[in-house]
């Protein structure tokens, strides 16, 4: 799903300057840009009208019904599924669902819980975050407005002073662009930092995945908007913020012929700074924000 | 919060760092630290970039166009060159081919970066530009191939357009453009005129040939006069691209006339070859002379000139030489001697656009068998000399011939995608009219031009390969190389030595690369360069190499005034 963006984008460029080629050489070259810049944005605008940067709590069953005529070990899993979780709730697949999904989730949270320890806990983590960026020799302002939008968004869904809101402006914000991407980029940052910060860390699992360095994969997989989030993006935000993160597998796959299970993995943040990061001995920890993957794609999801 | 103020407040705190800690060489004129920020409106900053020292633009100020978008800095600040540079990267219109001005996937625009970063890898780019990846074709292949001339073009715009007075640049691109336009309107009118002629005379497709090498001729000689002046402006060039585009589909259009007539087309190459023999061995004598008088750089040398052209005239004449023509012809040389006293270069190639567009329809037959002759003259002297001293040279040339076969049998799809290679395709399929001989005396004349070539370093096989232009670059510089090659063939053929062609090649070439030292050497060379252009006139078939090479700068002067040579005989 999250590829759809990219590939139709990629199809209608090829379309676009094809025909050119033939006559107007010199000219593709700046009529080419303006294209795709059209093309893109009316891909994207066409998509916002479908789903939404976060979407309404939904009941499991629809998810099911999108596999009606589908796999049936799809639907078997969904069962399955639906012994633990009672709801969905879908982000756009615009590359940024990850982000988006754990923005939400995790606001969500801290609006319920009203947890306060917590966040103070994470704003000491945004601060080393913080700290981390400027380490790396990054310019004040580029990061700072995202950090701040961020922090607002923190204190806001705290019940406790007169900026608070509600769960409804929440969602409002969410879906609102010009806050919902200030934070994921803000997320975005985090990840490129502790990434860079731990590069040592990283640099076997991102050299498997891509075959690039640390630093060409910062630039061209982490803070680029529109990105898709991978194991490592999740390892590094968990491990940076200090957020376990569970993260529920549906695919195709089925382990056995006695019956279906539902995968998951649980991305629990390395305390203190143990190089490894998922540290087997903390299993106890429960994952507030949970995900369900689906190849290309993360939405939300509510255990019941 | 909305996202205005936001960015607005952004916006404030990345200029106060630009202003106090900018980028080196960047400055911002419009802007001071001590002014209000939060009052001026933030969503254009007009910079200023010095050009890096030790390059083409050092000393040159360059004023920088920086537009943030609404969405800045999720999406990348538009930026444009508001000073005409010359530079594989940045275009007529000033925009600017960088990879982090564009988004993903295209390019490597993210949120993270900012305007200081933009300014900066500017300035980088200015110090090394990307030829691999040119939004100018031109500026591209001379950077790579041909740097001596690119960086002359360079430092010419630089000191006329980057120096000190930035505010009229505006006008003289406007003044240039309105100077291009008539020239260019006129073409295309007499395109659609020849297409018709096409369809209804379809024996007479040599015509097109001959007008759109003269159409063609009539922007580039501008371009040149310009490029003589220092004054080489990207709208012409432009210009020049479009009327390209022209020609290709004429050429295109013409090869279905050339298919349909292909038997004519062949009795009518007969017919011309017993008179070429003629025409080769008679002027190269004279080509002899000239060569001594050029290098001496004696003005008076255009006598012989108008000589040679006569007598390529009479030669022809046998056929059906028009009286219109061959006036035509004198006159080019009559304007090019007054030019050559006067100076004034400007005059001369006015004028030789307005008897460009003046000459007669009839006047273009002979010129096509004019050209025929020179065709001949190709095939005459390689396919001697492989058979004296280069038999390995004629071993390749073989195979050669054969890539070049099956290239013509390629769909014209290819071609079209690179232009150059449109002008190769074109120019084997009339390699292979005329025959197989042709082909191999042309491709071993290519060979010979590579060896006497360094720049050229990619192997000549495969001219046809996906790298058209560098194949085509080879093509014209080998074409015209050979055409100097068949010169000296000629002096050689009477005297059988034939070796000496590589030796005595490079050497001309030299001295006459050599930057000018006196005036009157540079006045010899300027005026060389329209006559160049009614070479182009006088020459259907080769033209659209020659032309290429023009176009491209790629050839010394010294290779164009070979070529003038040959035009003559």
């Amino acid at each position: 799903m999250q590829n759809e963006d990219g590939t139709l984008a990629d199809k209608e460029t090829k379309a676009a300057t094809s025909i050119p080629v033939v006559s107007e050489f010199e000219d593709w070259g700046d009529f080419c840009d303006d294209d795709i810049m059209q093309q893109q944005s009316a891909i994207r605008s066409e998509e916002s009208d479908k789903i939404p940067f976060v979407g309404d709590k939904e009941p499991l069953s629809s998810l099911a019904a999108e596999y009606q005529s589908g796999s049936p070990i799809l639907l078997e899993k969904i069962k399955v599924l639906g012994e633990q979780y009672a709801f969905i709730r879908r982000t756009r697949g615009d590359g940024n669902c990850f982000f988006r999904s754990f923005m939400f989730a995790y606001l969500e949270h801290i609006l319920e819980s009203q947890d306060r320890p917590e966040v103070d806990r994470i704003k000491a983590n945004v601060e080393e975050c913080r700290k981390t960026l400027q380490s790396l020799g990054y310019a004040d302002f580029t990061f700072e407005d995202f950090f701040g939008l961020f922090l607002e968004q923190l204190e806001s869904v705290l019940q406790a002073n007169d900026t608070s809101i509600s769960y409804d402006e929440l969602l409002i914000r969410s879906r609102d662009q010009s806050i919902s991407d200030y934070v994921v980029m803000f997320f975005r940052f985090v990840t490129s930092g502790e990434i860079r910060k731990r590069s040592e860390f990283f640099e076997p699992f991102i050299f498997g995945l891509t075959n690039a360095t640390v630093e060409q994969f910062c630039k061209s997989s982490v803070e680029p908007m529109g990105e898709e989030s991978d194991h490592v993006h999740i390892t590094a935000l968990s491990d940076a913020l200090g957020v376990p993160i569970r993260v529920v597998y549906l695919d195709r796959s089925s382990c056995d012929a006695g019956g279906v299970s539902v995968n998951h993995h649980d991305f629990i943040p390395a305390t203190g700074n143990l190089p490894n990061a998922t540290n087997g001995g903390e299993e106890t920890i429960s994952p507030y924000i949970r995900l369900l993957y689906r190849p290309g794609h993360y939405d939300i999801l509510y255990p019941k | 919060m909305a996202q205005a103020a936001r960015l607005n407040l952004r916006m404030q705190k990345e200029l106060k760092l630009l202003l106090t800690d900018g980028p080196p060489g960047a400055s911002f004129p419009l802007l001071s630290p001590h002014s209000d920020l939060s009052s001026s409106s933030l969503s254009t900053i007009d910079a200023q970039i010095e050009g890096p020292q030790g390059t083409v633009y050092a000393n040159g100020i360059f004023n920088i166009k920086i537009q943030i978008p609404e969405r800045y800095p999720f999406q990348p600040p538009v930026v444009t060159f508001g000073t005409p540079i010359y530079h594989p990267n940045i275009d007529n219109g000033g925009r600017i081919c960088l990879d982090i001005l564009n988004l993903p996937p295209k390019g490597a625009w993210q949120p993270s970066l900012n305007i200081s970063t933009v300014l900066t890898s500017i300035g980088l780019l200015l110090s090394e530009p990307n030829p691999d990846d040119g939004l100018m074709c031109e500026a591209s292949r001379e950077y790579k191939y041909n740097r001596q001339v690119f960086d002359q073009k360079a430092r010419s715009m630089t000191e006329k357009f980057a120096k000190a007075a930035g505010s009229g640049n505006g006008c003289s691109i406007q003044s240039i453009q309105t100077d291009l336009t008539p020239n260019m309107m006129e073409i295309r009118g007499s395109d659609k005129d020849l297409k018709l002629e096409i369809s209804d005379f379809v024996s007479s497709h040599q015509k097109p040939g001959g007008i759109s090498c003269k159409l063609s001729l009539e922007s580039s000689s501008s371009t040149r006069k310009r490029d003589i002046d220092g004054d080489l402006n990207v709208k012409s060039s432009h210009h020049l691209l479009l009327s390209d585009n022209d020609n290709l589909m004429e050429a295109q259009g013409k090869r279905k006339g050339v298919n349909g007539m292909l038997n004519e087309y062949n009795l009518c190459s007969e017919r011309l070859h017993s008179m070429r023999q003629k025409l080769s061995l008679g002027s190269c004598g004279k080509f002899q002379k000239r060569d001594g008088n050029d290098k001496e750089n004696v003005v008076p040398e255009h006598s012989p000139s108008l000589l040679n052209s006569q007598v390529v005239s009479t030669a022809s004449q046998g056929s059906s030489l028009l009286p219109a023509s061959n006036c035509h012809l004198s006159k080019l040389h009559q304007h090019q001697d007054s030019k050559s006293i006067n100076g004034s270069i400007n005059m001369e190639s006015k004028k030789l656009h307005q008897l460009c567009q003046k000459q007669p329809l009839g006047g273009l037959e002979p010129c096509s068998i004019t050209d025929g002759g020179k065709e001949k003259m190709h095939v005459a002297s390689p396919r001697l000399s492989p058979s004296s001293s280069h038999s390995n040279i004629s071993h390749g040339a073989l195979l050669d011939s054969q890539s070049f076969n099956h290239n013509q049998r390629q769909p014209h799809m290819d071609s079209v995608d690179e232009k150059g290679s449109g002008f190769a395709d074109t120019k084997c399929k009339k390699l292979c009219f005329i025959g197989k001989k042709l082909s191999l005396g042309y491709k071993d004349s290519c060979q010979r031009g590579q060896k006497n070539n360094k720049e050229n370093e990619v192997p000549l096989s495969n001219p046809q390969s996906p790298f058209g232009r560098k194949g085509i670059g080879k093509l014209s510089l080998g074409a015209l190389t050979q055409m100097k090659g068949s010169n000296a063939d000629k002096s050689q053929l009477l005297s059988n030595i034939s070796t000496d062609i590589s030796n005595s090649l490079p050497l001309g070439c030299n001295e006459k690369q050599q930057p000018n030292q006196e005036q009157c050497k540079k006045d010899a060379e300027m005026e060389e360069l329209p006559v160049y252009e009614s070479v182009i006139v006088l020459d259907s078939e080769d033209s659209d190499e020659e032309r290429d090479g023009s176009l491209r700068a790629k050839l010394s002067i010294a290779r164009k005034r070979v070529v003038k040579r040959i035009a003559k005989a």
